[in-house]
């Protein structure tokens, strides 16, 4: 899934419950029948399976790992708390993935900036976009597939079956993972070079411009009080955000301080 | 503006009718225009032709450079300002004219035939007028007269030139229908509707009264509209009247044929409307005929001309005819009447309709007056002039006026509020100062507030200046008042204030402010050190107690607010014009109506999104689209929300958003407050509609994203809070469907515990459908079954409660490709808890409904269980009674009860009996007890199941003691025994009938006994026969 290419199978809210599957089992190991039989009990009448898939994916997010047919879990039983801890666990190994087709469709998106507005109502319909944009070869359902796991990580919203970027979710994540500082006053860059390590997927090329859904997303952040972006004029430090007039933070940032 | 002047001077300057404020304030008000048509035949609506000014009009026709004979009418709709035009030419030739010229000057003052007679006689010129005594008798003979006598008798009037009409006017009606209307005008239903105060007998009374409030240029006669009749009318003359009056209201309500009838009688009626007027007023029409006649012949013979002024001839109503004939009549012909130059005001109206044509073929030229006669900068100098008038003592004004009203000596007042407002510069370079004015204000309004026929001076002042100023002069603080006008605002500005003011009600005043003052625009600049705000300057903005805000920076060329030089100066036209998408017109005036409509939500009215069509359209549309993307952009399983609660949501009639204060168009589980907050989020999807179609692909559209992604983020949580599905009952409805599935289940038999402890999921995926019309259930027990499977009740529940627990993949409301993923331990945990509760949900859970349908439907499931089922364990349980006690009579033994064994033995007594049954050949068939002796072990322990259930106390218990049906071997062994009972007494009959046949008629007791006595005789015999053998033989 995340290291090689997507399925459409593998959705998040899957893995999850494997997870919690394995951490309710006796010292946090089951054997890979019987959570296949509790996932997919053979009284379902199921005409076939996914459960591979999302094993794959929870074995690929290090989560889970199976060693003689046996599956235990390879994380703190508290990273599968809820669907947000297993998130924050996501996105902070999603880097691990660069070069998987996850990874490169995502960040192909982000770098489109603007772009990604005028592409086809249609997720699945992208491929074409990301072949002409980026060289990525990517079919129907993998694109399917991406969607999935890109709203849930928090990289933006779904309308219909079209994305919307707003990497919020996403990085406050990453903020969280890096240890940012509360209430302290960043430099721009600074924020940057922290985050950099984990967020690259969304950051696209060196320099000092973000692109329209990390824009967003720190815009986003910013209204519900998450965070205080500022331009500070004596600062030289100076970051561009995706031009947006009606917003506080029309163009430059030059500082941030995390407030919750 | 100085306050304590206009505070007081206000009511006297503002006065709509130009005729009755003082010459001072006319004069001072006065502004020159310069859009009149000169036409020399009538036109009701003159195509736009070559324009004059006033000036030129005044130069060529009222100095009358060729002394000649002239009438002059003058017409535009009402308020276009043809009283002022006329007064100014008045005053104007009265400084111009040469001496032999007299003016006549008939104002509008009260409007009545008698008051222009009074005018005339208090005219200098007129005083050695001929029959004067005869003119003066007439008008004192106006008696006073109450009003309700008066309008009843102009009323009755009409009715009896209806009675009386003989067919001599240029409409008739035949005497049957006269008399139908009659009647109709008869009924006092009738009379009370036409004498409403906006009825057709108070315009004609307005005609001949001193005091009315109608408006002077309604013209005095029926109209269409006089007749139309509403149904609740058509009953109270129905109730009341006679035959012929409610024909006639029934021919008048006709849908076919109904306006028709009412155009016809009005203009019927119209007929008379001269003569009821001079004969109510008491004048006839060769009155004002002699009149003029007697005062030209007066002035002819002093060698004198005559300039006649009549600002309104309806003033004329009733003799206008004779008026006319008399005016029109050039004095060529007749050396005894001086030359006349009339200038005559009417509306246009009034010209196409009561002028005769050979009237109109004689009038010399038409001066038209069009709406919207002022340009832009005499609109703006018309208000200023009206401001600066009320700012100004009467004493300045009126010097300023009796010294000739020259130019360059206009008054103009000192400010004392605006002096940082625009002004406006008139002749002579003198500046006036518009406050509580701005150019874009005055245009604003006068695009906005006005109606196309309205644009005129009377509405201007009654409309714009006065309430304004007003609001100014008095609410200051709240200034500008909600005015109730729709203002379309521009949705970045909004945005902006909205941002960054709390409190509501100033940032809508703002909003308002800027967007009817300023220029609407979301842009700062500064200029001179001064920034300017929408182009309002801060400091204006501050004085009216606005906070400092900030907006856009404005584009490169930043406006150029008019200062204390302004002559060119107009306020900055937008900068950036927004981009408009390729939509037609229809659809985008559709959209702006729709953005008006949610403005006016935002400020508190309601709103309808129920139909289809208009703006309400629009926002429907908008509304749905925005669930869409709430139902699409929250990852609802992620979030804990199952998928089939998500897809039972979208199944029902409840959305996921809607309005507040909504009128139609149902509930939802979040309801969006009616604020500017909510604004941008809706008219986002408007945007995405009808300017992206369907996407947002469309210029702005990142910002409508940010929007809207920015809002879904802010209230995801009480979205996905409100949609939990325990929230409207206290428990979900998947544990409804899990109880009444498991209910199902043992019903049919497919759980064979005694208790629940081994009922597992796997039971809920039975799919079971088994008929139990076989099995030995009492019929309570079988017709609950039968009521679970209708309408598909069982299959919609058990599905309900496989796809709850389904995580699925993709469109919420679908399952995925029939590959079923478990959310295994929330399902075990779900039907732990409805086994922990015996498959009972509090009884408060039933009080309650789901808002739901689809949801509710599991609870109105399970209620058809919970309502039967202790009846159906008492009816099983009484049927396992009766059964057991027929057993226990024949098979039941104290030590050992019934088991296996006495089963098998009493198989051996049933067989040995029917073995003796064939020996004796008795006709008895043969009943084999083989399917007792094979089924001996599970009769037996049916029996011990069944007394075991017969010990529960609970209804669960009982159903789960019965489930697999122990009844059915007990009402095995139960029936044969009932057989075998109904043989065995067959067999008694036959043995019983067999003695009786062997002559005792006692039976076999009786043959035994005769046996015996035969055999002890022979045995006697045989003794007897012995001895005699040896004795005797």
């Amino acid at each position: 899934m995340f290291g090689q290419r997507m399925v459409t199978p593998a959705i998040p809210e899957r893995v999850y419950v494997l997870c919690r599957i394995v951490r309710s089992s006796n010292n946090h190991y089951i054997s890979d029948k019987d959570l296949r039989e509790r996932m997919e009990p053979s009284f379902l009448g199921n005409n076939s399976s996914y459960y591979h898939d999302y094993l794959t994916a929870a074995t690929e997010l290090r989560l889970v790992q199976v060693v003689d047919g046996m599956v235990s879990l390879v994380v703190e039983p508290s990273t599968v708390d809820s669907m947000t801890s297993l998130r924050k666990h996501c996105n902070g190994i999603i880097r691990e993935f660069s070069g998987g087709q996850f990874f490169e469709t995502t960040k192909a998106y982000f770098n489109l900036g603007i772009n990604v507005l005028t592409g086809p109502n249609n997720v699945a319909e992208w491929g074409g976009r990301f072949k002409d944009e980026a060289g990525l070869t990517i079919n129907n359902m993998e694109l399917r597939a991406w969607r999935f796991w890109f709203t849930y990580l928090g990289f933006g919203y779904l309308h219909d079956m079209f994305l919307l970027p707003s990497a919020g979710t996403f990085i406050k994540d990453v903020i969280d993972i890096a240890g940012m500082e509360k209430k302290r006053r960043y430099s721009f860059g600074e924020f940057i070079d922290l985050i950099r390590p984990y967020a690259e997927i969304v950051l696209g090329e060196e320099g000092g411009t973000l692109n329209f859904g990390l824009s967003n997303g720190l815009r986003s952040l910013h209204d519900s009080g998450v965070i205080t972006l500022e331009h500070i004029y004596d600062q030289e430090d100076i970051w561009s955000l995706y031009p947006m007039q009606l917003h506080s933070m029309s163009a430059t940032v030059t500082n941030i301080t995390l407030n919750k | 503006m100085d306050s304590s002047i206009a505070r007081e001077r206000i009511t006297s300057v503002i006065r709509p009718d130009s005729i009755t404020s003082s010459q001072g304030d006319f004069l001072a008000t006065h502004v020159t225009v310069g859009g009149l048509e000169l036409l020399s035949k009538f036109e009701l609506m003159p195509s736009a032709g070559r324009r004059y000014t006033e000036d030129h009009v005044y130069r060529s026709l009222v100095l009358n450079p060729d002394n000649r004979h002239q009438f002059v009418a003058v017409y535009g709709q009402s308020g276009t300002g043809k009283s002022h035009l006329i007064r100014w030419f008045e005053a104007k030739y009265r400084y111009d004219k040469p001496d032999s010229e007299v003016i006549l000057f008939i104002r509008r003052s009260d409007n009545t035939l008698k008051g222009t007679i009074k005018q005339l006689l208090s005219t200098p010129e007129v005083q050695t007028i001929a029959n004067r005594e005869v003119y003066e008798r007439l008008v004192r003979a106006t008696a006073f007269e109450d009003e309700e006598r008066l309008k009843g008798r102009i009323y009755y009037d009409f009715v009896n030139e209806v009675e009386c009409d003989e067919g001599t006017h240029g409409i008739s009606l035949s005497n049957v229908r006269k008399k139908r209307l009659v009647a109709f005008l008869a009924n006092e239903m009738v009379k009370e509707h036409l004498m409403s105060p906006d009825g057709p007998i108070e315009r004609i009374y307005s005609r001949i009264a001193e005091n009315s409030n109608v408006d002077r240029d309604t013209i005095a006669q029926f109209e269409k509209a006089d007749f139309v009749i509403s149904a609740d009318l058509y009953d109270e003359i129905n109730g009341s009247a006679d035959p012929k009056a409610v024909k006639q209201a029934r021919a008048l309500m006709a849908d076919d044929g109904g306006l028709e009838e009412a155009d016809k009688i009005a203009s019927y009626l119209n007929q008379f409307v001269n003569n009821v007027i001079q004969r109510c007023a008491g004048i006839q029409p060769g009155d004002f005929r002699d009149i003029f006649q007697d005062i030209r012949r007066d002035l002819a013979k002093i060698g004198k001309n005559l300039t006649l002024f009549i600002e309104d001839v309806t003033s004329f109503t009733g003799v206008d005819d004779a008026l006319l004939d008399t005016l029109l009549v050039d004095h060529g012909s007749d050396d005894s009447l001086c030359r006349i130059s009339s200038f005559v005001g009417t509306t246009s109206n009034y010209l196409q309709n009561h002028f005769r044509d050979n009237h109109k073929d004689r009038i010399t030229r038409y001066i038209y007056i069009p709406s919207g006669i002022f340009e832009e900068d005499k609109l703006f100098e018309f208000v200023a002039r009206y401001l600066n008038a009320m700012s100004l003592s009467s004493e300045a004004i009126n010097q300023w006026a009796d010294n000739h009203a020259l130019a360059s000596e206009y008054p103009v007042h000192d400010v004392k509020e605006g002096n940082n407002w625009e002004f406006v510069t008139i002749a002579d370079g003198k500046q006036l100062c518009l406050y509580p004015f701005t150019r874009h204000s005055i245009q604003y309004l006068y695009d906005h507030v006005l109606s196309a026929g309205q644009q005129t001076p009377r509405y201007i002042i009654r409309d714009i200046i006065e309430p304004v100023v007003n609001d100014a002069l008095y609410n200051k603080a709240s200034f500008p008042s909600e005015g109730g006008q729709s203002i379309s605002y521009d949705q970045k500005l909004a945005y902006r204030i909205n941002s960054q003011i709390d409190d509501r009600a100033l940032a809508n005043r703002l909003l308002r402010f800027l967007t009817i003052w300023g220029d609407g625009t979301p842009f700062q600049t500064n200029k001179d050190g001064v920034t300017y705000y929408s182009a309002i300057r801060s400091d204006i903005l501050s004085e009216l107690g606005f906070p400092e805000i900030s907006l856009l920076d404005g584009p490169n060329k930043p406006p150029s607010p008019p200062d204390k030089k302004p002559d060119d100066k107009k306020p900055p036209k937008p900068i950036v014009e927004p981009v408009k998408p390729l939509v037609s017109d229809a659809v985008r005036e559709r959209i702006d109506k729709a953005l008006i409509v949610l403005n006016e939500w935002a400020g508190g009215k309601s709103i309808d999104v129920s139909t289809t069509g208009g703006a309400a359209g629009v926002l429907n549309s908008a509304l749905r689209d925005l669930n869409t993307f709430v139902g699409t952009a929250i990852n609802w399983q992620a979030e804990g929300v199952s998928a089939d609660n998500i897809a039972k949501i979208n199944a029902s009639s409840r959305r996921f958003v809607t309005l507040s204060n909504q009128r139609r168009g149902g509930t939802g589980f979040y309801v969006l407050p009616a604020d500017t907050n909510s604004v941008p989020v809706i008219s986002a999807f408007v945007r995405w509609r009808y300017y992206g179609n369907s996407s947002w692909n469309y210029d702005d559209a990142e910002f409508d994203v940010y929007i809207v992604t920015n809002w879904l983020q802010s209230v995801k949580n009480a979205i996905v809070s409100a949609v939990n599905d325990a929230r409207d009952t206290g428990t979900s409805y998947i544990q409804a469907a899990i109880c009444a599935e498991a209910y199902r289940t043992i019903l049919l038999g497919e759980y064979k515990g005694d208790t629940l402890s081994s009922f597992g999921i796997e039971h809920l995926f039975k799919d079971s459908h088994t008929d139990i019309g076989s099995t030995a259930h009492c019929k309570e027990w079988k017709s609950l079954v039968g009521l679970l499977s209708q309408k598909n009740d069982d299959k919609v529940n058990a599905d309900t409660v496989r796809q709850y627990f389904n995580i699925r993949q993709g469109r919420q409301g679908t399952s995925s490709g029939g590959v079923t993923v478990l959310d295994y331990p929330r399902f075990v945990r779900a039907l732990s808890e409805a086994k922990s509760g015996d498959l009972t949900l509090p009884p408060s859970v039933m009080e309650q409904k789901d808002s739901v349908t689809t949801r509710d439907r599991a609870f109105q499931y399970y209620s058809k269980i919970s309502q039967r089922i202790a009846r159906v364990a008492e009816a099983e349980s009484e049927r396992a009674k009766q059964l057991l006690e027929l057993i226990d009579e024949h098979l039941y033994d104290e030590e050992y009860g019934i088991d296996e064994e006495a089963i098998l033995e009493f198989v051996d007594s049933v067989n040995q009996f029917y073995s003796e049954v064939n020996k004796s050949k008795m006709p008895i068939v043969y009943r084999s007890a083989d399917r007792i002796k094979k089924n001996a072990k599970q009769i037996s322990g049916a029996i011990k199941q069944t007394r075991k259930a017969l010990q529960k106390n609970t209804p669960l218990a009982v159903i789960l003691a019965f489930s697999t049906d122990p009844l059915n071997y007990l009402d095995m062994l139960a029936s044969f025994l009932g057989q075998l009972q109904g043989d065995v007494k067959r067999a008694e009959g036959w043995i019983a009938t067999k003695e009786t046949t062997l002559g005792a008629s006692s039976g076999l007791v009786a043959s035994s006994e005769r046996y015996q006595q035969e055999l002890a005789s022979l045995d006697e015999c045989i003794a007897l026969l012995e001895e005699g053998s040896n004795d005797d033989c």
